[in-house]
């Protein structure tokens, strides 16, 4: 690592670097690779906020049955196409904590439409660990412990409602589980064909190469939305959710492993010269060993870099394709399914928080690409 | 058969789209136990080619078309000599070879470890590839190894990465990797040609003390005849992919035969012989590989030519001119 290098702040040692300079210059030199990697993404803020904010994400997807106010398949006809409740907190010029209005339900003749007014004259108020709907915590224990809820049964609907009453926080909450891990389960798998198809493509070269380095670009320029129709159309009607799960992640992973291809097989064309290489085929290792253990961890930052470059473009395609009814249906729930909703034009006028999950979506696909845009830098050694 | 290995004839064509590249062709070498053969030759002469071949790693255009190398098999494995020409490069038989009988040093100790694993990690991986060991008694072997190769403080060394290290440690890390397994043959490419020169007579001391030590056979390829002056017992002289003149090392500083030889010892300064003006070097460079000059390969540069003998026919072939000392040039022998 070069002298000029500007010294990371250390967590440990932040208040008094001027003290003892030259020990934390001597900490800088012995530093591991990842350690020195760890101190540039620290300095990039935006990227460890997202990072954190990432994982709440996953927390929050994990449990979601806890943190969910209501069970995301319970029907309320009474609710139908209920607005987002407000949360106020003084009633009748009192301060009475975070409560709602419960509301009343008419129907508008001349528009032909149901409305909601608040009922004025009764609290509701908002509690935390309360007793609501029950569920299976992780499918094992069942419990009816929520964050946030009404007492005695009450519906608290902080996104509002769709068509059937259900929800739609508690729909976003349960949807989160398959939109973020399709993502990752989609990304690991293309992430497992790529580094093997890559690698063993730019390892051996020759005729190996250009037979996968065609495949590879037959399957790029078969355009992604047929592509998927077909594939979609592939999937039996008949299939639980959970296979359809699994088939859609594949089916993301078979199309998205070509890019992750592309990258590690340019890069072990670069490395398989190095005489690192030569030398463990010297010493008698196999090539595929020599492929997975000398090779490869050359390129590991790298790789980083790509998967989180890659995870929000698997979640947007889950959204897109859920969305155009190419895959996952309606009793499972995910963003993208969620968004059927919000396809007429009319029901996003008349109901315009339909479009909530759309947010999370945006709001996950940004918050990824800050990761990734803070791992590049942290990862690339000629930037200081 | 009384040779560590033995090559015959060898062999060694690339097929590229320029044409052929005949790297080798037709070399003849014993290697014997406890002793340095030292292969000299400048740049592109087929060296390194020739010990690729041994150990079957040759670059994926390159392939043997003739020749046989046999190696004298271990006491354990019967007499017959395993012919490693035969063998298939990826194959079992060969793996087993590679780094356990036959080990490589190479001439960047820079490049030639993986930069993402330690250097203990990478001997231990030697150690496990080639002998039952677990990983803790591998462990132990390594840092006995580097204490053998004289890595000052060796088991804390045996943590440190590549870059933590100097060449000259480096290299003698490599050493230690190549000898993990007790190697009968040492193949040794240009090992000090990235040091400098007082690393350079360390690490040569330290391969002669452990040549001797082990009783195994050391194949020093170099193009600095000083090395080969310091470490070989018999030296080979390679032009163009033959060798143009073979014999104990003494015999050869003392009296060269071949011009190429004579040219070679020529350009290299001596302290103290009074020597005025300039070094001399051998006139021209060498010749295309695609089109190699016929008859002797050697006569565009050679300022003994025989006009109508050197510049036609084939290639003179390697012949014994005295006990134990061989040349191929049509100035000897001739009766």
């Amino acid at each position: 690592m070069n002298a000029g290098m500007s010294i990371p702040p250390e967590p440990e040692n932040d208040g008094r670097l001027s003290a003892d300079d030259s020990m934390s210059q001597e900490k800088l030199y012995l530093a591991s690779q990842w350690r020195l990697m760890w101190w540039k993404f620290v300095d990039h803020r935006l990227a460890l906020c997202s990072m954190y904010l990432l994982c709440l994400f996953y927390f929050v997807a994990l449990f979601c049955g806890f943190f969910a106010p209501h069970n995301p398949s319970q029907r309320a006809r009474d609710l139908s196409f209920a607005p987002p409740q407000r949360v106020h907190l003084v009633h009748e010029g009192r301060l009475r904590g975070p409560f709602v209005y419960p509301r009343i339900q008419h129907f508008d003749q001349e528009l032909a439409l149901l409305t909601y007014t608040e009922d004025r004259s009764r609290v509701q108020p908002i509690r935390f660990f309360v007793r609501g709907d029950t569920y299976r915590f992780w499918g094992l224990v069942e419990t009816s412990v929520h964050l946030v809820g009404l007492r005695d049964g009450g519906r608290l609907y902080l996104m509002g409602a769709d068509r059937l009453g259900r929800d739609l926080f508690s729909r976003i909450l349960y949807g989160s589980r398959i939109s973020l891990s399709i993502g990752l389960v989609g990304v690991f798998l293309s992430l497992v064909l790529g580094i093997v198809i890559g690698g063993i493509s730019g390892y051996f070269g020759g005729v190996t190469d250009t037979v996968i380095q065609r495949f590879i670009e037959i399957l790029m320029s078969i355009p992604s939305i047929p592509l998927w129709m077909a594939l979609a159309a592939a999937v039996p009607p008949t299939w639980s959710q959970l296979t359809v799960y699994f088939c859609m992640t594949t089916i993301l992973a078979l199309i998205g492993w070509t890019g992750v291809a592309r990258e590690v097989r340019g890069k072990i064309l670069a490395l398989r010269e190095e005489d690192y290489a030569m030398a463990a085929r010297a010493a008698g290792v196999k090539e595929f060993r020599i492929l997975m253990r000398h090779l490869v961890p050359g390129f590991t930052s790298h790789l980083i870099v790509v998967v989180t470059l890659a995870i929000p473009a698997m979640i947007l395609a889950e959204t897109a394709l859920s969305f155009l009814q190419l895959g996952l249906r309606a009793p499972t729930i995910s963003w993208g399914v969620l968004l059927q909703d919000a396809m007429n034009l009319q029901a996003v006028n008349l109901y315009p928080w339909l479009i909530w999950p759309t947010a999370f979506v945006v709001f996950v696909v940004l918050l990824f690409n800050f990761l990734g845009d803070g791992l590049r830098d942290a990862a690339d050694p000629y930037r200081h | 058969m009384k040779n560590l290995v033995e090559i015959k004839n060898l062999e060694v064509r690339f097929d590229l789209k320029e044409g052929i590249v005949r790297a080798v062709n037709g070399v003849s070498l014993d290697i014997a136990s406890n002793r340095t053969l030292g292969l000299v030759g400048e740049s592109g002469c087929g060296k390194s080619v020739t010990a690729r071949a041994i150990l079957r790693i040759l670059p994926a255009r390159g392939r043997i078309v003739r020749g046989n190398v046999l190696l004298q098999p271990r006491d354990e494995d019967g007499d017959e000599p395993i012919d490693l020409t035969t063998l298939d490069p990826q194959g079992e038989m060969i793996r087993r070879i590679r780094g356990a009988d036959i080990a490589m040093v190479f001439q960047e100790p820079m490049t030639s470890f993986s930069p993402v694993h330690s250097v203990g990690n990478q001997i231990c991986e030697n150690i496990r590839l080639h002998q039952n060991a677990s990983r803790k008694e591998a462990r132990g072997m390594a840092i006995d190894l580097l204490g053998l190769v004289g890595v000052p403080n060796p088991a804390q060394r045996i943590d440190a990465y590549p870059h933590e290290l100097s060449g000259g440690l480096r290299q003698r890390c490599m050493i230690a990797k190549a000898l993990s397994c007790r190697p009968r043959l040492l193949i040794a490419d240009e090992p000090t040609t990235a040091l400098d020169v007082t690393i350079q007579a360390q690490i040569l001391e330290l391969i002669d003390r452990l040549k001797r030590d082990q009783g195994m056979a050391v194949l020093m390829i170099t193009h600095d005849l000083a090395v080969i002056a310091e470490t070989a017992d018999d030296v080979a002289v390679m032009y163009l992919g033959r060798i143009v003149e073979q014999a104990p090392a003494r015999t050869l500083f003392e009296s060269p035969l071949h011009p190429y030889t004579r040219g070679l010892l020529k350009s290299i300064p001596v302290l103290g012989s009074g020597q005025q003006g300039r070094l001399e070097s051998i006139q021209g460079s060498v010749p295309d590989p695609f089109s190699v000059p016929g008859g002797c390969p050697f006569h565009p540069r050679c300022p003994d030519r025989i006009k109508g003998v050197c510049d036609i026919g084939e290639p003179p072939e390697l012949k014994e001119e005295e006990e134990g000392r061989s040349v191929a040039c049509h100035l000897y022998g001739r009766g």
